[in-house]
């Protein structure tokens, strides 16, 4: 039994963790935020509340032995707020934003990729190690707080995005795994829907059934959308999570990248070339401008300096005036347009060749990829619940809540009360945590979509055409963690001891499929492809090589992850297919 | 008394006599004994011992050390100049003359300086007023008040309850969270040359 329910919130930008102690009378009302120690200066260590998300590999002669001492140990990497700053200051040493590479779709997790731009002499890492390295961070801290009570024996959940594919929550999975904990994964927009539930006395009197609510979760860097319905479940009203979203890179970042990009082209006309550091300093001016206009509408324009990197805060500093009109242009026009139903966002016109990084989105334009989520589930939401840092701001809440009413037309729709715009994830997580212990209301979150299996039809050899790959569908949307296996009703020839590919779809929409559906090789194109997964399956008592007949099942761990396993019709001998083993 | 003397029967005494005959006639310092004794006066071992008590008063001077004006840690102080240094910038700003530039020059720096010292007080200090009463008030101050906390201004007399009307609500620290560091040397540098390679 354990004495703590942890909910740890993996950011993109930063990450938290909060707490409430097992059997206390007010439940989650209770929560706690544990602070974080990390480094603020070389050699000084302080507490935050939040870890920012970035790991900083320092130079040998950086700092002194003395200075890399962290209340748990010397530290080999610097993480959280001085590793912001010094790579704010250096290049080639930073990593951040680790978590969006976990669902590249090119990159692999296990791939050193990170820094994307690192000098010779730093050794890359790959995502899954850089999510462990901030994981074990957190672990330290908590250790440091909590002694005697080791997290390891501790009910831990840890957030994910909606939008994060099978692979990418394995390897959340595994990294929490390799340093001891054994959390149950929740998706992020669902946290902040349970940091909403733990705050009701009685939820079921704002919920009606078959009513969609829609939670829009805007943070630093990433869009999550998901969709959740007020179900009846044997005369009860019941919640189930109906549909997510896609992963969108796009985020309170860009914002404030708008507003520098803005007054940076202003300088430039008047003839101020700005240079890398300038940049990143009118961006933190920029967010503080934003910040006192959008508080206060009747403000007309905040004045944005830039000093010098010398000594003298005056001489050589760069001065520009961000105004009112500017930020409502910008902002509210540029991200929370005024959009149809069913409008989809715009795709730019690629070039043909670029540097090998994330899959920033194109189309700025919150409001659109919203309408292009509701249009796809043909879901016509009433209520809405904002998540994020973004929506601090009201003129952003309330120009949010225009455009979804315009959107939706003659639906009559309320905006649910968050529980706190910064903190609900975390929360959220550690009340799911109690549920999860304790009992309570739950959300029923199978999975997202439905997954197929690449499956080759033998055909006679045609000179330049592959033999067709159908798509067999192996997991239907909804499958539960826990719930009973699936079994494929066909049997397949697998090839075992050599090294081969196997091909993942996933649907668009959320359809359920049935399992064992065949999608046919010319109807490929509705479902998207996934990573593929070049494995070597153990031969056993095999001829390397040799078709092995078995039968495929499916099902969901009690931590939310998708197995498949093949089965020796023969023998007992079964493999695993695992999704986190893929290849770029 | 410690011991005491048992009379002797006639027999012994009869035949002791003859020999405290010879002995009292043989030695002049036996013979004044036995006559000291003849006269009444108690052998030692009987007489009751005499207790003699007598006060006496000592005045011993204990030397007290007088208060001696000691420095306060100044680690604390250099790493507080390092914060708002690395916060504010207001080392830059102190040390540079403001003289030169107009007023909305200064007034845009010093919004900079005071959203990054705001931030390095708020972080790591909780500050409260001393006295939560509206400013302008009228104040009861006991006559027992702490000089530490209330500092009474103007016509000060007597020996109170005092009343007045309060100035300033003073500020007091209730809790400090300054970052922990590993080696206090070196803190003398308050931000380190930066030189870009």
């Amino acid at each position: 039994m354990s004495d703590y329910f942890i909910g740890i919130d993996l950011g993109t930008t930063h990450s938290a963790v909060f707490y409430s102690a097992a059997n206390t009378e007010n439940g989650a009302a209770d929560i706690k935020q544990l602070p974080i120690a990390q480094f603020t200066a070389a050699g000084q260590v302080a507490e935050r509340p939040l870890l920012p998300s970035f790991v900083y590999f320092p130079h040998a002669t950086e700092f002194l032995e003395s200075d890399m001492q962290l209340p748990w140990g010397k530290a080999d990497a610097i993480v959280g707020q001085l590793a912001r700053e010094l790579g704010a200051k250096s290049s080639g040493r930073l990593v951040q934003s680790a978590k969006s590479w976990l669902c590249h779709s090119r990159v692999g997790a296990d791939e050193a990729v990170l820094p994307i731009d690192a000098l010779e002499e730093v050794t890359k890492i790959s995502p899954a190690a850089v999510t462990e390295t901030l994981l074990s961070h957190l672990v330290n801290a908590w250790t440091v707080a909590f002694p005697d009570a080791p997290i390891q024996d501790q009910e831990v959940v840890i957030t994910v995005p909606a939008s994060f594919d099978p692979a990418a929550r394995t390897i959340t999975e595994q990294a929490a795994e390799r340093i001891g904990l054994r959390a149950r994964l929740i998706e992020e927009p669902l946290a902040a829907f349970y940091a909403w539930l733990a705050d009701q006395a009685s939820w079921t009197d704002a919920l009606e059934v078959n009513e969609h609510i829609l939670v829009v979760d805007v943070g630093g860097g990433t869009t999550d959308l998901s969709l959740i319905q007020a179900v009846e479940q044997e005369g009860v009203l019941g919640l189930e999570r109906v549909a997510v979203g896609r992963h969108i890179l796009l985020g309170g970042d860009n914002m404030d990248m708008a507003l520098t990009y803005h007054l940076a082209g202003q300088l430039a006309q008047n003839g101020t070339t700005l240079e890398h550091w300038q940049i990143s300093g009118l961006t933190q001016a920029c967010r503080e401008a934003k910040e006192r206009l959008l508080s206060n509408a009747d403000l007309a324009d905040v004045s944005v300096v830039v000093p010098s990197r010398g000594r003298s805060l005056f001489n050589n500093s760069i001065k520009a005036t961000l105004t009112q009109g500017d930020v409502q242009q910008l902002l509210l026009q540029g991200f929370f347009p005024e959009v149809a139903f069913g409008e989809q966002a715009q795709k730019a016109p690629r070039s043909g060749i670029s540097t090998i990084n994330l899959d920033y989105e194109s189309d700025p334009a919150i409001t659109r990829h919203i309408s292009e989520f509701l249009a796809q589930h043909q879901a016509k939401p009433t209520k809405i619940l904002l998540n994020g840092g973004v929506f601090n701001a009201g003129l952003i809440r309330t120009t949010i809540e225009t455009r979804l009413r315009a959107m939706l037309g003659d639906v009559e729709m309320t905006m649910l009360t968050p529980s706190h715009l910064d903190h609900a994830v975390a929360k959220g997580a550690t009340y799911y945590a109690v549920v999860q212990a304790e009992g309570g209301v739950k959300v029923k979150s199978g999975l997202a979509a439905n997954y197929y299996i690449g499956v080759a039809s033998p055909m006679p050899a045609i000179p330049g055409m592959a033999p067709p790959v159908d798509a067999v569908c192996v997991a239907p949307f909804g499958l539960e963690e826990g719930s009973e296996e699936q079994m494929l009703p066909n049997e397949f020839s697998l090839v075992v001891g050599e090294s081969v590919t196997f091909r993942f779809f996933q649907s668009q929409d959320s359809q359920v499929d049935s399992v064992g559906k065949v999608i046919s090789s010319f109807a490929l194109a509705q479902l998207t492809e996934l990573n593929p997964i070049s494995v070597q399956l153990d031969a056993g008592h095999y001829q390397e090589g040799e078709m092995v007949r078995v039968y495929l099942t499916a099902r969901v761990t009690e931590l939310g992850l998708l197995l498949l396993q093949a089965h020796d019709t023969k023998s007992d001998l079964h493999w695993t297919i695992e999704f986190q083993v893929r290849e770029a | 008394m410690s011991q005491k003397i048992t009379s002797m029967s006639f027999i012994p005494r009869f035949f002791g006599a003859f020999g405290q005959f010879f002995k009292y006639m043989g030695s002049g310092d036996y013979a004044a004994r036995c006559s000291a004794v003849g006269k009444g006066e108690v052998l030692a071992f009987e007489a009751e011992p005499k207790v003699i008590t007598k006060e006496i008063e000592v005045i011993r001077e204990v030397e007290v050390a007088a208060p001696v004006l000691d420095t306060v840690n100044e680690d604390g102080a250099h790493q507080l100049l390092q914060l708002l240094q690395h916060e504010a910038r207001f080392i830059d700003f102190i040390q540079e003359s403001i003289d030169g530039y107009d007023d909305a020059d200064v007034g845009a720096a010093a919004r900079q300086i005071h959203a990054g010292c705001a931030k390095v007080i708020k972080q790591h200090f909780t500050i409260d007023v001393v006295n939560s009463a509206p400013e302008n008030s009228r104040i009861e101050v006991p006559a027992d008040y702490d000089a530490k906390q209330i500092k009474l201004e103007g016509r000060v007399e007597g020996v109170g309850p005092y009343a007045g009307t309060l100035i300033h609500p003073g500020w007091k620290v209730t809790s400090t969270q300054l970052p922990k560091v590993s080696s206090t040397d070196n803190l003398t540098i308050l931000a380190p040359a930066e030189i870009e390679v």
